[in-house]
């Protein structure tokens, strides 16, 4: 009650009220300046060996996009970069995050995008601050990108398509594609789409429905696609999780064998699924070692040097080349450690 | 927001009388709205889709409703005492995601693993009611809040990855069939059964009616808001973390996106289902029904192989239609039950004040 009396209530009160609040502001204040100094005195001292680098992603959800996170993460770590990181699948809250980085005094901004066009002003941004910029698979339609990790994924999808026609010939399949807007997925469907029609005239796209982005949204699709197309003989799930999902439900509808079933990214849990006679093919996109590239491109950006294009080729996995990988019947000359990623696999992703 | 103009004495009013005489008949016309349009729904499916009355997609569609089902139970009795629940798709998932990093990573016994997730989703709940009556928020923000607690919780736990490797008993639940049916539908079932009783047939359930149709009379005739709000938000919690446990089961794995993305389709289905938005009304039985109508929307359009985006279109549609019949039933049965200056008639009926609660 005095308490509140001195602040509030009487004559002194009024002004006391005034006073506290302008002594937090004025702290507020110092506290601020002080840091900002103390971080200009930092950075004047330790910019050389403290880089900072801002990486916005996609949704982590993504596997690829995840395994890319850890190794950039981990690179950065081994390498004394600082990280800021940032970034959803969804296109405002990613440009929100992007900015955000940008005025962050980064060095160097590293992205994917899954919005080229509304990408584009949070690259030009960084190009007006001479931030370097690596786009990571997916780049903006304007502003410079001083360094690409690319990645064509209308040819991703053309493997997997190539791949499904070669495995049932003739008759109905289906694609499971992913989230809607995301223009890596339309573009891995289109590729699908396209091979199927040019190298399996007698096959039919029978199911074209949207899969989500997971595995129970995939099963969802999955068991009314198998229903609504008893006859359907090949299945391509647009990511590795969403696949899963359809192994599931054709698991539980007794057709396992009987039905080809594809997905994309390469994950512990997929090619394990491939040993063990479920998934019948996928497309391996080693992230981890393009998440180290982003963090050493980064770093020779910030020296002047100027970088290579770096173009990442997936690595098509069948039961056949794992089981050649794994009893060294076939040399692994994937270049990210497939030998090794088949033992984890085969232990059970532990 | 809603102003309670009425006298005093009209508040003073027996609650359970007036309960009665108001859901009853509003209640019994919706349902049965609900069924009817169902019924449309299943014919014209039926003779437009060659397999959809199919056991199979029979199958199919009690599958997909029985965990959005059960979620939308939770959260039509929150909506009945006149709360709000965003959290209880990505309870879904966090509890999911706690059951395959306890059991799949730590190695815990199954059985308890699932009461460690279903223990700590719903704490989870209870602490949103706990904040909500402690802090006076409105449960819109506070389970928003615990949205973003959760969901971010479940990629933390899960590194953004599924956790796969349940044990087979554990799968049980998700897999294991009786007859043709899933083991899962009539686990709901008789979880329907449970909430069906506690809600018509026991105190809670009054009082969550009578919470939900007027906070001010409830309160005079002795009834604790707060413990009804935290009761609905923990049941809300509870149920949805038993549905994350049948979806990890039915799929091996969880993760912290699984089941994230069934806030709109539940929402969508209570809403078709006639529960009010403003508290008060509803009914289990017109969920269910509201929740077969979505689905079967869906499944009907993957069978049709209709463009997705129309997909959307159309259960956007579906969903504006529900909430007009709905505000045009709730004019005409107040206005046939003698309710008339109480209606909250549509604007376009011209005669409309916002009430009350």
């Amino acid at each position: 009650m005095q308490i509140k009396e001195r602040l509030f209530v009487n004559p002194r009160g009024r002004f006391a009220l005034g006073f506290w609040v302008a002594a937090v502001v004025v702290c507020v204040f110092v506290v601020a300046a002080s840091a900002t100094t103390s971080t200009r005195s930092e950075g004047n001292n330790t910019a050389a060996k403290k880089l900072r680098v801002g990486l916005v992603l996609p949704d982590l959800t993504n596997q690829t996009i995840n395994d890319i996170y850890r190794g950039a993460k981990q690179r950065a770590k081994q390498k004394n970069v600082s990280l800021l990181e940032g970034g959803t699948s969804d296109t405002p809250k990613w440009l929100s995050a992007c900015q955000q980085i940008v005025n962050a005094h980064i060095d160097v901004l590293a992205y994917d995008t899954l919005d080229a066009a509304s990408a584009s002003s949070c690259i030009q941004r960084a190009n007006k601050r001479h931030i370097k910029t690596i786009c990571i698979f997916a780049c903006s339609a304007k502003g410079k990108n001083d360094a690409l990790v690319t990645l064509d994924f209308y040819n991703d999808g053309v493997l997997i398509g190539t791949w499904m026609a070669n495995a049932v010939k003739s008759g109905e399949v289906a694609i499971l594609h992913g989230p809607v807007g995301d223009q890596a997925a339309t573009a891995i469907a289109n590729g699908y789409k396209a091979s199927i029609k040019k190298k399996c005239p007698n096959c039919e796209l029978a199911a074209d429905v949207d899969g989500g982005h997971d595995r129970d949204t995939g099963y969802t699709a999955a068991i009314q696609v198998l229903t609504g197309h008893p006859n359907i003989k090949g299945i391509y799930g647009l990511n590795d999780d969403i696949a899963m999902g359809v192994i599931r439900a054709v698991q539980q509808q007794g057709k396992l064998g009987k039905i080809k079933v594809a997905g994309h990214n390469g994950t512990c849990e997929a090619l394990a699924s491939i040993l063990n006679r479920q998934l019948n093919f996928t497309l391996l996109l080693a992230g981890q070692p393009f998440g180290f590239n982003v963090i050493d491109t980064a770093i020779k950006l910030s020296k002047g040097q100027k970088v290579k294009k770096v173009n990442v080729k997936p690595v098509p996995i069948t039961l056949a080349k794992a089981q050649g990988v794994l009893s060294g019947k076939i040399k692994d000359t994937s270049g990210v450690g497939l030998k090794a990623r088949l033992r984890l696999a085969k232990a059970g992703c532990k | 927001m809603t102003l309670d103009t009425r006298p005093a004495a009209a508040t003073l009013e027996p609650a359970q009388d007036r309960l009665t005489r108001l859901r009853a008949p509003r209640a019994s016309i919706q349902v049965v709205g609900v069924y009817v349009a169902l019924a449309v729904l299943w014919i014209v499916f039926g003779f437009k889709a060659p397999y959809f009355f199919t056991v199979q997609n029979v199958i199919n569609l009690l599958t997909i409703a029985s965990t959005l089902s059960l979620i939308a139970a939770g959260l039509t009795i929150v909506l009945i005492a006149g709360e709000i629940d965003l959290s209880f798709a990505a309870m879904q998932a966090f509890a999911g995601s706690v059951a395959a990093v306890v059991i799949i990573n730590h190695g815990v016994w199954w059985p308890l693993g699932m009461v460690i997730a279903v223990a700590i989703g719903t704490l989870a709940g209870i602490v949103s009611g706990v904040v909500t009556v402690i802090a006076r928020l409105q449960t819109f923000i506070t389970t928003l809040a615990m949205l973003g607690i959760v969901q971010g919780t479940a990629y933390l736990l899960t590194n953004g990855q599924p956790v796969a490797g349940f044990p087979s008993g554990y799968q049980v639940l998700g897999t294991k069939e009786i007859g043709p049916f899933p083991l899962s539908l009539f686990v709901v079932a008789g979880f329907y059964v449970v909430l069906y009783i506690l809600l018509n047939h026991t105190v809670f359930g009054l009082q969550v009616h009578a919470v939900g149709g007027n906070r001010a009379a409830a309160a005079a005739v002795g009834i604790s808001w707060r413990k009804v709000v935290i009761g609905v938000l923990g049941l809300s919690a509870f149920l949805a973390s038993i549905s994350g446990l049948i979806i990890t089961a039915r799929l091996g794995a969880g993760s912290g996106s699984y089941g994230a993305d069934d806030l709109l389709p539940a929402v969508a289905g209570v809403i078709i289902g006639g529960t009010s938005l403003t508290g008060g009304v509803g009914t289990l039985v017109g969920t269910f029904g509201g929740i077969m109508i979505v689905v079967t929307i869906n499944n009907g359009l993957v069978l049709l192989n209709v463009n997705q985006f129309w997909q959307q279109v159309v259960v956007g549609l579906i969903i504006m239609a529900a909430v007009i019949i709905d505000q045009v039933t709730r004019g005409y049965v107040a206005a046939h039950s003698g309710e008339r200056g109480r209606a909250r008639w549509l604007p376009i009926f011209g005669a409309g004040r916002m009430t009350t609660r």
